[in-house]
């Protein structure tokens, strides 16, 4: 963004950093350990980056090429890291061009720090150039905000930002600092001790939930695992594991908590809902018992909730109180740790026919990939469950949202969770090159894959100049049905197949669009080209982009239309 | 359906607005609401209506990080007891 023409006027240069508000933002920052931010400079934000350009030993700044692009990457190198993502930008446009990434993190509970830069306080409510009202902005998707009016309060909300964002439910906290504020003369504090409650830790444990939960667990037939995004943001993907090995209980799992089981563990039913695995959704249907773990109900899971596991009791599990009887109301709720509650529960089940039960219908009714069709174009189901054997555990795939989005949670087999980056509560088209490319900051060792459509990748495309920037060896796998195929499927399928605003058949030649940016590309066309695509993915250093266009109808299936029970899924062959 | 709710809440900046936005945002309308500054903290008297569970909005309301403290002051008796862990004054 162009800078402003403000009254505040920067310090001059000197040998020695000028100790201001912004000086105190970074030494803050690396106090807690931040080694990476992203970012995009511009007028109210100037101090900040003239203290980096002061900082004898700076932060690692990403410069992105939009500020959507910084917060989904910092949003991304949060997933994968499992550590605090940080994110700068200058105040009007620039913070409004955060406002999606932020959300998506707010939904997806990742922890954020968002620094803004403001007009100068003497501005503020004047409608000055580049003013926005970010602190009301930002009201409904952050955790937190703030405006800080003095420097003297900046370093306390600053500690207590980044203790907000990565405590309890994490999520994305917002700071909004005045230029002024970040030019006033500062010092720190000599320590950061806060005195401020932890939502986490608010609870204290519950023996008689616990002793209740027990009994439920002992007395039921057809217990379910229903686990979400909260096993891993809790850092209990162990102690899950464990719990499910004890107890045997079959475990289905959300978008965001694929991944928590290997996916050749045979008590492991895969996604449930909309798209899910009938035999995780027939499971849930016909259970008497579920174990929700670090999930919410969300309605792509459960479809048309009060049809949603009509017989099963509930034992509700989450750091987050205001999740319990949000939708559906426990039996039984433990709202803390689960690394704690968890070992507590884990209780052995005499449940061997009900086991037994699931066992045959993950075999007969899993995922299973499609016949090969020869004329059908590039084989991506094919392709995805190829690449995931093939690329090894410990790689991370960065989804955009749409069909392939479906697909890649299908069929491509992940060992973690934090392996799979993927938009779930927001649903956020533009989110995969630039979480792709802070997953690979954070690992800059490990394979990095982006598997994108040709919606999602024009909202980000410009990120492919910050792939080309820093090197990055990112992967993009990019199908292309030239349409926006999720909406024209449900067009289809649910407004008696009038397509409207659909067709990308107009899209520009991706390999040449690469190529512009620096970034290598290949096209790969037709089943007899899935082999060469694969090799290409895992054996070329470097970045590169693979075009690979697929048959244009192309579905996912199954589906649960709009207000339907998950008992109704529409499968290929009676669609 | 209208309820109760009495709040103490930091006067931080946005913090009476976030507890309006949560009350709009999870399905219950401000019948009235009362607000003075006293000893460093807002004290929120707030009637609602609405036909969600006010259990659920106090959770939400509780969530906040401004909000220090929250009781139900009235509610009919099933949504009394669907309240749970927030204290019924």
């Amino acid at each position: 963004m162009p800078a402003d023409a403000d009254t505040a006027s920067p310090h001059p240069m000197s040998d020695s950093p000028t100790r201001n508000g912004a000086w105190v933002v970074l030494e803050v920052l690396k106090r807690h350990r931040v080694e990476t931010v992203f970012g995009y400079p511009g007028g109210a934000i100037m101090p900040l980056y003239d203290a980096m350009a002061q900082d004898a030993a700076p932060i690692r700044h990403i410069l992105t090429r939009h500020e959507q692009g910084a917060a989904f990457a910092a949003n991304g190198h949060a997933r994968a890291s499992g550590r605090l993502g940080v994110c700068i930008a200058t105040s009007g446009p620039g913070a409004t061009n955060l406002i999606t990434a932020v959300a998506d993190a707010h939904m997806d509970s990742i922890p954020l720090l968002v620094i803004t830069g403001q007009v100068p306080t003497g501005l503020l409510g004047t409608d000055a150039f580049q003013e926005t009202d970010v602190l009301g902005l930002t009201l409904p998707i952050t955790k937190h905000s703030y405006l800080v009016r003095h420097v003297d309060d900046l370093e306390a909300v600053l500690e207590e930002a980044i203790h907000l964002a990565q405590e309890g439910r994490p999520g994305p906290v917002w700071v909004d600092i005045p230029k002024d504020v970040q030019l006033a003369p500062a010092q720190l504090s000599s320590g950061s001790a806060l005195g401020h409650r932890t939502s986490g830790e608010a609870e204290t444990p519950d023996e008689a939930a616990l002793a209740r939960a027990l009994d439920l667990l002992g007395a039921a037939r057809r217990p379910v695992i229903y686990a979400g995004g909260g096993v891993a943001l809790g850092h209990g993907v162990a102690a899950f594991r464990d719990f499910v090995a004890r107890t045997g209980a079959p475990v289905v799992t959300t978008l965001k908590g694929v991944g928590l089981l290997p996916p050749d563990d045979p008590l492991n039913l895969g996604m449930l809902g909309m798209h899910g695995a009938p035999c995780a959704n027939r499971a849930v249907q016909a259970s008497d018992l579920l174990l929700v773990v670090g999930a919410r109900f969300d309605d792509r899971a459960t479809g048309r909730l009060a049809a949603f596991a009509p017989d099963a009791r509930v034992i509700h599990l989450d750091v987050d109180a205001a999740e319990m009887a949000k939708l559906r109301a426990p039996e039984v709720a433990l709202v803390g740790d689960l690394n704690q509650w968890l070992p507590r529960l884990a209780l052995p089940l005499s449940i061997d026919d009900w086991r037994e039960r699931c066992a045959r219908s993950r075999r007969t009714e899993g995922f299973r990939l499609p016949p090969e069709r020869p004329e059908g174009g590039f084989p991506a189901l094919r392709f995805l469950d190829a690449l995931s054997r093939r690329a090894g555990d410990q790689t991370y795939v960065a989804c955009d949202v749409g069909q392939h989005q479906m697909w890649v949670a299908q069929y491509y087999g992940f060992h973690h969770p934090r392996r799979h980056l993927t938009s779930g509560g927001l649903g956020a088209m533009g989110f995969g090159l630039p979480a792709a490319i802070g997953a690979q900051l954070a690992h800059p060792d490990a394979r990095v894959i982006n598997v994108s459509g040709d919606g999602s990748f024009m909202m980000n495309v410009q990120e492919l100049a910050t792939l080309g920037r820093y090197g990055l060896p990112v992967k993009i796998v990019l199908f292309d049905n030239q349409y926006l195929g999720m909406v024209r499927q449900q067009q289809e399928l649910f407004y008696e197949g009038r397509l409207s605003s659909v067709d990308l058949s107009d899209n520009p030649d991706f390999v040449q669009v690469a190529r512009a940016f620096g970034i290598p590309a290949r096209r790969f066309e037709g089943a007899d080209a899935m082999e060469a695509a694969i090799r290409a993915c895992l054996e070329t250093p470097g970045p590169l982009l693979l075009h690979l266009p697929i048959e244009r109808e192309q579905n996912v299936w199954p589906i649960v239309g709009p207000g339907m029970s998950n008992d109704q899924m529409i499968q290929e062959d009676v669609a | 359906m209208s309820h109760q709710f009495q709040l103490f809440a930091r006067p931080a900046e946005g913090s009476l607005e976030r507890i309006l936005r949560t009350v709009r945002a999870r399905g219950f309308e401000v019948q009235d609401m009362n607000v003075r500054l006293e000893g460093g903290r807002y004290h929120v008297r707030l009637r609602v209506a609405g036909r969600r569970d006010p259990g659920m909005l106090a959770r939400q309301l509780e969530k906040l990080w401004d909000v220090e403290h929250l009781a139900a002051l009235q509610a009919a008796p099933e949504a009394r007891e669907s309240l749970g862990r927030v204290s019924a004054a």
